[in-house]
């Protein structure tokens, strides 16, 4: 009993696994589009240009980490600096990396190269509560990677072509769009008092990590928090 | 005049891509002994909670409501009854749009 992440997950019928996976993303694919937008709206407004934009969103894909440098080319930051500061940010991946692999087992090393560049926060989530009822692989992944990487480059190239004739793409609240979507995933997945419990704990950890150290390392002392909680509480 | 961005740019993908490749590899040829894969298997929930509930708790709006507190809620009531992410973010940003409506923000 390790797949605690059953019941509720999306179905895979019929449908081909990169489809499913696609089709799974929708909700978070509307904030990563917003989100995209806003990106290439303070791009333009930093004076980079079109292709240090685009190549951002493109190799990188790592929203918090894109803001981030455009505040620090903004201070004058030193490369390196920013590139330290990225590896900061983005550094929960390597427990999403090691949580999601065992999933991905058996695939050829140059395809899990590929795949490897769409593991963001929201193909994760999705790929993980869907793998967990139901057998997904690497076409699955590919789907969830593309409904992420898709729309964020599609809308940093919006943001920044269209720039001043979009107006506040938050003005709808989509802002928001985000955390609603990650509250639906983590609601379906409570399914015992022992999961909402680590759910609370980790909430706690994360709110004081928060306070105390920023918004860098919340996520990651959350999710290892979760995962400390469920190696003591498993039977010896 | 800028600088040339290019090799920080580059820097940023290749760190980035350290922190995605290396590990998911490592993930799928490691042999986890059982108590760490039921940690791992409880790592997703810990992330999605430290993904809601810190910006939720420290969001600042314009003005002087946390509207996404009660936004949060109704995403949580949503969810409750769908278990599903996207009625969640429909019912949280549309409960977010009309508050601010209403409140001017």
């Amino acid at each position: 009993m390790y797949n605690i992440l059953y019941e509720g997950a999306p179905r895979m019928t019929a449908t081909k696994p990169v489809w499913a996976g696609a089709r799974d993303m929708i909700p978070f694919s509307l904030g990563i589009f917003a989100y995209g937008i806003v990106y290439g709206v303070l791009a333009r407004a930093g004076s980079l240009t079109l292709g240090e934009t685009m190549s951002m969103s493109a190799l990188v894909f790592a929203g918090a980490s894109q803001f981030m440098a455009l505040a620090l080319f903004q201070q004058g930051a030193a490369g390196l600096a920013v590139v330290l500061a990225t590896l900061v940010v983005n550094l929960r991946q390597v427990l999403y990396g090691i949580s999601l692999g065992p999933h991905l087992k058996g695939t050829a090393r140059p395809k899990l190269a590929l795949l490897a560049h769409g593991l963001v926060d929201e193909s994760y989530g999705v790929a993980m509560v869907a793998c967990a009822s139901e057998a997904c692989g690497p076409g699955y992944f590919l789907g969830a990677g593309l409904g992420a990487f898709a729309p964020w480059v599609a809308s940093s190239l919006a943001g920044y072509l269209l720039a001043g004739f979009l107006g506040d793409p938050f003005r709808f609240g989509l802002d928001f769009a985000f955390i609603g979507a990650f509250t639906g995933l983590l609601v379906s997945q409570l399914r015992s008092r022992l999961l909402v419990g680590v759910a609370a704990g980790s909430a706690l950890v994360a709110v004081v990590v928060w306070h105390f150290l920023g918004s860098n390392w919340s996520i990651a002392a959350g999710a290892l928090t979760a995962c400390l909680l469920g190696v003591v509480t498993g039977e010896a | 005049m800028k600088p040339d961005l290019y090799p920080v740019i580059l820097g940023m993908a290749a760190v980035t891509y350290l922190t995605r490749f290396p590990p998911l590899w490592l993930g799928g040829r490691v042999g986890f002994p059982p108590r760490v894969r039921r940690g791992l298997s409880f790592l997703p929930i810990g992330a999605f909670a430290a993904m809601v509930v810190p910006p939720v708790a420290f969001h600042q709006e314009a003005h002087r409501f946390n509207l996404y507190v009660p936004a949060a809620l109704a995403a949580c009531l949503v969810a409750l009854f769908t278990r599903k992410p996207l009625p969640s973010m429909l019912a949280g940003v549309a409960c977010l749009a009309a508050l601010r409506a209403f409140l001017g923000g």
